[in-house]
């Protein structure tokens, strides 16, 4: 980190010490992280701290089996990755910042287009009151409005107590696509959002949002989609009510959406989620109820659901906690859109995909018990199951128990657990099946550590193994027996060590032998203060004695990083 | 979309005096940095690797039970480990934007799997945003928009693949005929499992036929050839064959199919390709 004084004349020594040291609490509170380190100038300057750091990775790979089964390919590649993160933190608290990530490499499994890529590029400044982005900026309105990251603008600020969000931009797939046509896989959308909120008194928030958006059907080279371009408009409002341990969240939205040349469509959503938190028991209710063509800027608003659920959290003992969940839902999207005209071609009857249109309804309940007179032992337990019926006459059902005793103590830690799972759904009977999973594991951890001195070296080591068999319907078994073995350690100052090494061996529903292992070495030593070494090997064969579907992949790299 | 509009709002936000400010407003100069992103990213890898292994319980663990879809998204993900089998999820190089509480990470992605039944390979593609939120044990999914990876159920956009592009009159037989080389290809990882889908073909002169194509593996459909052919006379819909009238040429034969789930965000998208007969 490179901290830099600015000379601030208008600024006194305290008033900024202490402007400085809330800064930091946000940015503490904000990021979950340590603060940055601020040390104080003797004139009380305003700051300026540059946060970066680069990595240099030279590998080769060898890799075999095709894109079908592997992403590798195999030769010698690099990879460079460098961010860098500029604020600078004025005498009043306002806080400015430059953000910047860029990878670049040759690997085709690194980036999928190109050989260069910008991961993050953003620009802005916040303060008491107001807050301005451009760039890469998430905007994050409400469920139903706007919840999205966008390449553009905004701008948000406080008006008394009403605050007003702005957001302009384009959905694009990176930056490079948006400057470069032939890098598109989608079209370009033209975006906007707005939201205005105001507070209530203490316990009451009301908002409304506005938004639409509008796809470029020219951004994308001729035959390069098969999509029809699309556009939509919503409205939305809703309220955030808290009052001791009761809350409430609702909203409302209508929308607009059309493609192109067809006919549009108009809908509307409803969300209300409430629930009361006490000391030791909480519960939420909710109800969620979407329209199939409901279009929105928020990834949040999946169209065509509707459910209800009640969701409870219980400490029924100090030993013991519960959490119970029943759901019904409904799932209007999947359903087929439009009937082909008869006959088909050939005339063969048309099974729609219908397993989970219509309504499903679930229940499940986790338990973690802790057993007092045995510090270390605790058993977890769930349930669940869910059961949907279409009008059609299909229906689906799912259901799956699990138990896992886990016992943990200063040197060592061991777990068993056991799974169960059921699966039937009468429009793909084919995967219908039961899967029974057994999972062991077994950790033990070795260190010079003592009470009053800490460790100079340390050694872990975990051994799991599971075996897995799935009984399928048709009377068919496939089974799966896994181990795996992970040694990792520390010694100061030499560095870190890990190591993998694992396998797999079973046979596939059709009897196949299906033979797997792997391994991973990966050691790392720091080069002074800022600058790291990493070396890493690792592979990964399967089922070679399988032409059709055998794929092996190695890789041996170096790595050079270097922080400030 | 009317952009004057935001770019007015935009511009007197921008411009509104500073004396409008609140004496005690609750926005506060918070900024994510590159650990936030860190974070949030190694939270989402964890929930891949679960993917992976077949350990729903542990993605489960993960959830808002408020989240939209939990439902959809929770029965997906279980018949996904129940039906596909040696699941690898590689993200390629994602592009991260994140703000003081949420951070949403864009990836586009591959999905190698095979077929529980025949152990038949399959890969899927896509594209999603992971929208994470921080909640106090650390970063959760809230959602995924786009094509949903975890899920196959939970929606993934779908794509139709029609070669060649334009089709010689002269390689059209006499109807009845035969079928020409006119390959379609549909790839909709929502529909894994089934045995076959029908999409439309509707031609430019009138005619209108459900085409079937087969699942080759899980989620893709194909047929390599469409009986097409040609006369002298209006088309006849729904009469099982494309016919395609000779003396008014050129023609457009139009597949579409309407993707009824392509993900949250997006509401039934339509696909189409067309093919020109000259």
């Amino acid at each position: 980190m490179i901290v830099l004084g600015l000379a601030s004349s208008s600024a006194r020594a305290g008033t900024q010490f202490s402007d400085n040291s809330t800064v930091l609490s946000q940015f503490a509170q904000a990021s979950g992280a340590p603060a940055p380190r601020l040390a104080p100038d003797e004139d009380g300057a305003t700051r300026i701290e540059w946060h970066g750091g680069a990595t240099v990775d030279f590998y080769s790979r060898s890799a075999s089996g095709g894109a079908t089964l592997t992403p590798y390919s195999g030769g010698h590649f690099h990879r460079i990755g460098m961010q860098s993160d500029l604020r600078g933190t004025a005498s009043e608290g306002d806080v400015s910042w430059a953000q910047f990530a860029l990878t670049q490499s040759d690997d085709p499994s690194a980036i999928m287009l190109g050989n260069s890529q910008i991961n993050t590029l953003n620009v802005g400044r916040a303060g008491l009151g107001y807050r301005v982005a451009f760039g890469d900026v998430a905007v994050n309105h409400s469920s139903f409005g706007a919840n999205l990251p966008l390449r553009g603008l905004l701008a948000q600020r406080y008006f008394g107590q009403t605050l007003v969000s702005a957001s302009a931009g384009v959905i694009a797939e990176s930056w490079e696509a948006l400057a470069d046509q032939g890098r598109r896989r989608m079209f370009l959308k033209n975006a906007y959002a707005l939201k205005a909120e105001s507070s209530f008194g203490q316990n009451l928030q009301a908002y409304a949002t506005a938004q639409g958006y509008r796809e470029d059907g020219d951004s994308v080279g001729a035959n390069v989609l098969a999509q029809v371009p699309s556009s939509g408009s919503t409205a939305t409002a809703g309220l955030n009510w808290r009052e001791g341990r009761y809350y409430l969240q609702a909203e409302g939205g209508l929308s607009r959406y059309g493609e192109k040349g067809l006919d549009g469509h108009r809908d509307r959503a409803l969300i209300v989620d409430g629930g009361w938190q006490g000391d030791k028991l909480g519960l939420r209710l909710g109800h969620h109820d979407l329209g199939r063509y409901y279009a929105s800027l928020s990834g949040l608003a999946g169209a065509g659901i509707r459910e209800t659920y009640a969701n409870a959290s219980w400490q029924a003992a100090q030993w013991m906690s519960l959490t119970g969940d029943v759901r019904r839902s409904e799932n209007r999207m999947a359903a087929p859109p439009v009937p082909p005209p008869p006959p088909t071609i050939p005339p063969t009857p048309v099974m729609p995909y219908i397993p989970f249109i219509g309504k499903t309804e679930a229940a499940s309940l986790r338990a973690q018990i802790n057993f007092p007179s045995v510090p270390g032992l605790g058993l977890g337990l769930s349930a669940g199951e869910s059961h949907g019926k279409s009008s059609g006459g299909a229906s689906n059902r799912s259901q799956n128990q699990g138990a896992t005793l886990s016992y943990a103590a200063m040197a060592w830690n061991a777990s068993l657990g056991y799974q169960n799972s059921k699966q039937s759904n009468s429009v793909t009977a084919g995967s219908d099946s039961r899967t029974d999973t057994w999972s062991a594991s077994y950790g033990r951890n070795w260190s010079d550590a003592t009470d009053v001195v800490p460790a100079s070296w340390t050694l872990n080591a975990t051994a799991t193994a599971s075996t897995q068999r799935q009984h399928l319907e048709t009377g068919a078994t496939a089974a799966l027996n896994t181990l795996n073995l992970v040694i990792s350690g520390e010694r100061q100052p030499w560095g870190r060590l890990s190591a993998i090494l694992g396998g797999s061996r079973g046979h596939d529903a059709t009897g196949g032998g299906l033979r797997q292992y792997w391994y991973q070495l990966d050691a790392g030593r720091a080069l002074g203060q800022r600058g790291g070494l990493r070396l890493y090997l690792r592979g990964t064969s399967s089922f070679q004695d399988r032409a059709a579907i055998a794929w092996r992949d190695r890789l041996a790299g170096i790595q050079l990083s270097y922080a400030f | 979309m009317n952009a004057a509009l935001p770019l007015l709002l935009l511009g007197l936000l921008l411009a509104a005096p500073a004396g409008a400010q609140p004496a005690v407003p609750a926005q506060s100069a918070q900024v994510a940095g590159f650990e936030d992103m860190k974070a949030a990213r190694t939270a989402l890898d964890e929930l891949i690797r679960a993917y992976e292994t077949g350990d729903v319980g542990l993605i489960q663990s993960r959830l808002d039970p408020g989240m939209i879809g939990y439902q959809r998204f929770i029965d997906g993900l279980r018949r996904d480990t129940t039906a596909l089998k040696q699941i690898r999820l590689h993200l390629f190089e994602a592009n991260v934007t994140a703000g003081p509480d949420v951070t949403m990470i864009e990836a586009a992605w591959e999905k190698r799997f095979f077929g529980v039944a025949d152990f038949t390979p399959g890969l899927f593609r896509g594209r999603s945003t992971f929208l994470m939120h921080r909640a106090k044990e650390g970063w959760r999914l809230a959602a995924v928009s786009g094509d949903n990876p975890f899920s196959s159920e939970a929606g993934a956009l779908a794509t139709l693949s029609v070669m060649p592009a334009a089709l010689p009159l002269g390689s059209l037989a006499p109807c009845p005929g035969a079928a020409v080389p006119l390959a379609i290809e549909l790839v909709d990882p929502d529909l894994a499992g089934l045995n076959s889908v029908t999409i439309e073909l509707a031609s430019s002169q009138g005619d209108r036929e459900g085409i079937v194509l087969t699942a080759v593996s899980p989620g893709r459909f194909r047929r390599p050839t469409t009986p097409v052919c040609q006369e002298f006379f209006a088309p006849i819909p729904g009469s099982g064959i494309v016919e395609v009238n000779a003396a008014a040429v050129p023609a457009t034969l139009t597949f579409r199919y309407i993707d009824a789930n392509p993900g949250a965000n997006r509401p039934p998208a339509t696909l189409m390709r067309a093919v020109v007969i000259r």
